[in-house]
Parts: structure tokens; sequence; C-alpha cells
């Protein structure tokens, strides 16, 4: 039988834990790549790591990120970027606090990260102590492939190990 | 094929416990700040957070308390929170055991004493304050009269998971009832070159263009749309405060935008209360919740009614059940035409000489917010790239400026 945990029986298991959370949609090609780098960090996790760090999916933004994030000491989000004027995988390595809050909020499906962040903080919910972004700049974002583009395929490799060490050496 | 019988109470069960939940989160979270921190705020107290200064911590905590609790109903079938898979084809994936039952029925319990204290709230920020209520009945975001649709059940009640799908006139007289296979003879879709949506309308009234009254096709859905097309609600304090919202307002319909909030949060009262009754039904633990399938369908249509309004889901399959057709049209879907009616309205109206300032925009944004849209679900083009077009006219309809990107 399928085992249940409720909402406050895992708030209680993430207590003092790292989550590494890939976000993403795999079936529209690059932007699946923070689940990639995930799945990636989840087999290359050494196991001293294995009991206090958390590894998930997210193919989901908006508000659902509250519940991924809170209660986590830390967080590291993998995810897809797009830049102007960035070269296709290349990796960068960031801290939330850059990211800028969703402006006009017209639904609830347009809650970002940095939103969600700052619902747990101001309601003192929870809100990881510290959150690393790591992001991939992306090719193909919007057509429907399950396969990555090639310079993105690429750099799946560097972006977990920039989780790793992140996971690693956590900022003070 | 039919569900046996628990299989569809515990789907209604957990469809009643999202609705609540999905309500609660937009009156709190998108709607409440423009009330309760006012509509002109400054852009960054106008939020939760400045919500929160205004009601209290303890209430925005309470909010996303209840929502993960009721997503908890979802994990539980569907083994995580977002994306379960919960529905077969013939029931559902597991059966419900006694002990996570009691601790249910009893988040049920206090989703129901939450949606009565939403209620004192509003009452307090929103009714007692004659501004709002003036804002709300203002022409402003009251203009839209236009034919509703909503489900309901064999009473004319307002129904979410299943019955026949009923359409008032803008008077409120039913226009017509059908069952949801049948939405191809009065549902009709338009294409419109400036749009990625595209725009429905009811085939057997027409489309006479961006106008509405009784001659035009253009209808509403959603919650306000959903009250309007029924003749009440089936639980009591939602019926209850159902009948002061129409007694507030003038009667039915009521064609005031800004009164689906109202709507929205009786709605999640219903939920809240459906939710509790089948968590009190003890034929909830019955552990026959599927029928197998025996035979490949050839077509299937799905209606129901999705959070933010009216959903339809039609496949047409081949002999290995692969689909062949399909054709979506969702919630966002059926509102668009009142949604840019009522942003054209609201933006006339708070506009004059040219003077746009954060605070006007914001009223703007109101209009388009009530309906809690989400265009990426109805947007079905992915072209790569938006082109992106803005012409911006003024009262004598001379060309002031083109504003563009990626085209």
């Amino acid at each position: 039988m399928l085992q249940f945990q409720s909402m406050s029986a895992e708030l209680e298991a993430r207590r003092g834990k790292t989550l590494v959370l890939g976000i993403g949609n795999v079936i529209r090609g690059d932007d699946g790549v923070g689940i990639h780098v995930a799945r990636r960090v989840a087999e290359l996790l050494p196991a001293e790591l294995a009991a206090t760090v958390d590894v998930d999916e997210a193919c989901t933004g908006g508000f659902d990120l509250v519940d991924y994030l809170r209660g986590y000491e830390r967080a590291v989000v993998a995810d897809a970027i797009k830049t102007e004027g960035g070269e296709p995988g290349t990796v960068y390595k960031f801290s939330a606090d850059a990211l800028k809050p969703t402006a006009h909020l017209g639904h609830s499906h347009g809650v970002n990260l940095a939103s969600a962040l700052a619902v747990l903080s101001g309601l003192e919910l929870g809100a990881p102590r510290e959150v690393t972004v790591v992001a991939v700049e992306a090719e193909w974002l919007y057509e429907f492939k399950e396969e990555l583009s090639p310079r993105v395929a690429a750099a799946v490799e560097e972006a977990a190990a920039a989780v790793l060490e992140a996971l690693k050496n956590p900022p003070a | 094929m039919e569900l046996p019988p628990n299989g569809e109470r515990l789907r209604r069960m957990i469809y009643n416990s999202y609705m609540f939940y999905d309500h609660l989160l937009h009156f709190y979270y998108l709607a409440a700040p423009d009330f309760v921190v006012g509509p002109t705020a400054d852009p960054a107290a106008r939020n939760i957070l400045g919500l929160i200064d205004k009601v209290g911590l303890e209430t925005g905590k309470k909010v996303i308390d209840m929502r993960a609790k009721a997503i908890d109903v979802m994990k539980y079938f569907g083994g995580k929170r977002t994306h379960p898979i919960i529905a077969l084809p013939g029931g559902l994936t597991r059966p419900l055991d006694a002990e996570t039952r009691d601790e249910m029925r009893k988040h049920a319990e206090e989703a129901v004493e939450f949606s009565k204290f939403t209620f004192q709230l509003f009452e307090d920020v929103v009714l007692k304050n004659k501004e709002y209520v003036d804002l709300v009945l203002s022409e402003i975001y009251g203009g839209q009269q236009t034919y509703y649709i909503g489900l309901v059940d064999d009473d004319n009640k307002v129904e979410f998971y299943d019955g026949m799908t009923r359409i008032v006139d803008p008077e409120g007289n039913e226009f017509v009832k059908y069952e949801g296979s049948d939405y191809l003879d009065h549902i009709a879709e338009r294409v419109e070159p400036w749009t990625y949506l595209k725009v429905t309308y009811l085939k057997n009234v027409g489309w006479t263009g961006w106008v509405t009254g009784k001659d035009s096709g253009i209808y509403r859905g959603g919650p306000l749309g959903r009250l309007n097309a029924s003749e009440g609600m089936q639980t009591p304090v939602a019926q209850a405060e159902f009948e002061k919202m129409y007694e507030t307002l003038g009667g039915k319909p009521v064609h005031a935008t800004l009164a689906y909030h109202w709507a929205r949060i009786i709605e999640g009262a219903q939920g809240a209360e459906l939710w509790l009754k089948y968590m009190q039904d003890d034929d909830i633990l019955d552990e026959h919740i599927r029928n197998i399938p025996t035979e490949t369908p050839s077509r299937g249509v799905g209606t129901i009614e999705a959070a933010r309004g009216h959903l339809i889901h039609d496949y047409d399959t081949d002999e290995n059940g692969i689909v062949t057709e399909m054709n979506l049209i969702v919630a966002t879907t059926h509102n668009y035409a009142g949604i840019n009616l009522s942003v054209a309205s609201a933006a006339k109206g708070v506009i004059k000489g040219g003077e746009v300032d954060e605070g006007k925009l914001n009223m703007v944004e109101m209009a388009f917010r009530a309906y809690d849209p989400c265009m990426a679900c109805a947007t079905h083009s992915l072209p790569g790239k938006m082109p992106l077009e803005i012409e911006i006219y003024d009262a004598d309809r001379k060309l002031r400026r083109t504003v563009k990107r990626n085209c």
C-alpha cells in the first residue's frame, strides 16, 4: 500500500535538512534541464549527505513552490534560464536573493520562486535560510521534445557538480 | 461505463476539497489585498504581506495550513501534491482507510469553520466599507450584461463535479440546459487575428461583436457565472451567503465583475461543506472503488467545473485507445470575451485625459484578476516567441503610439 505522509509529518521530517529541487517540464526541451540536473545529483549524491539532503522534482511553478520549500533549512534550486544574449549551456550559480518577486499577480499560477520565498518568510512559515539557484542557459524552450539541446545536455554534468559544490560548501 | 458508488463518492469528496482550497488561495492572496490594503495602495504593499499587516499573521498562516490539509487529500490518493494521478478509468487509485478518514474529517470541519471566518472578514473589510460596495456596483466594473454558464444538479443548484450544463440569459432566465456531450450544438469558437486564444460564444444567439446584452452570444462562467446560472447552493452555509449576496447587490443575476470574489468564497464554502459531508458518510470507507473497463471507447466528452470556470474535454480514440482528435475548451477561454469587455470597461472608467498611474493600472488589473484567469492554460500556441504589438489610440481614435516586440 502506498505510504501517505501528511504535510505536518513532512515538515517534521524536513527539519534541518537541505532540498535539491529540480524545476521544469521534461517534455518541453531545455525547460526540463533542472529535472535532469536533479536526477544526476541524486545519482552522484555522496553517502554522507544522503541523510541530510532530499532531492525532489517540481514540474510546476506558482504557489506550489511554497509547499516544496517550506520547512527546509537550505535549498538548492536547479532550473533553466533565458538571459539576454546568453550562450546556451552556460551554467550560473547565484543566490535567490537576486530574483525579483512577480510584479503583477493576476492568478495563483503567476507566483514565482522569489514570491514563494517572500510568502514563506513573511508568514514565518519556515523559509529556507539560504537558497542557491543553479541555472542553465536554455536554447529549446518552446518545442515539445523529451531531449535536451546538445549544448544544454552537455552542461548537465557541470550543473550537477555546481549543485554538489553548493551542498558541500554552503555559503556562510 | 459506470463507476462503483464509492468510486464516485471519493472523487466528489476530493474534488470539493480542491474547490475549497483553490478558491481560498485566490481570495486571500490575489483578491483581498486590493480591498484590505486598498486598490490604489503602493504595489509594494498591495500583496499578501501587506494583507498580513492588516489582518494578522495568524490568518495568513491559517490559509497556508488549510491549503496544505486540502492538498493532503489529493496526495493520499495521487501520491504527490502536484499533478497527482487520482482518477482512473472506472474509478480511482485507492480506498480510504478509517484512520486517515478520521484525521481528514477534522480538516474538513476546520475548512467549514474557516469559510465562515472568511465570510466575516469579507463583511468587515468589504461590505462595511461603502466605498468598496459602491466600487463593486459601479458602472466601471458592472456593465457587462452577459449570458452565464455553469453545471447544475437535479435541483439547479451549483454543481462542480457532474451535472447538466445550464445557461441563463442576461435577465437570469434559463436559456438552455443540455448534456455536456452536446456542447457542440451550443458553444462555438472563433478566431481573432490579434490573440492566441479562441473566443467562445453561444451558437444559437450568434456572434455580434464585442457587445453585451441579450442579442450577443457572449457568456461568462466561473464563480459568479455559475451562481447566476443556478438557483442556489447545495449546502446551508454557502446558501445563506448566496442569498445575502444577491440581496446586497440588487437581485439575480449580478453582472458586477468584482462580485466574482464574493461568489468565489461562497463556492469555497460549498466545497468545504461537501468535503465534510462525504467524510461523514461511513460508506466512504467502502473498498470497491473501481470497475475495470472491458471495452475500448471511441469518443468521450467530459464537462466539469474547474475553479476558474467551465471546462470541456472532448476526445476521439482509435481501436487501441490512442487519441486521434481532441478539443479542449478551458475555463479562461469561456471567459475570454468577458475578460476583454471587463478590462476595456475598467480602463475607460478609470483612465481619463490620458493620465495613468499605478493605482489606476491596478484598478484595471482588478477587472482581469476577478476571473482568476490562466492565460497559459487557454493559449494553445507555442510559437517560440510571442510577437506582440500594442496600438494606443486617443479619444478621437487617432493612433498615438505603437509598441512592438518580436515582430
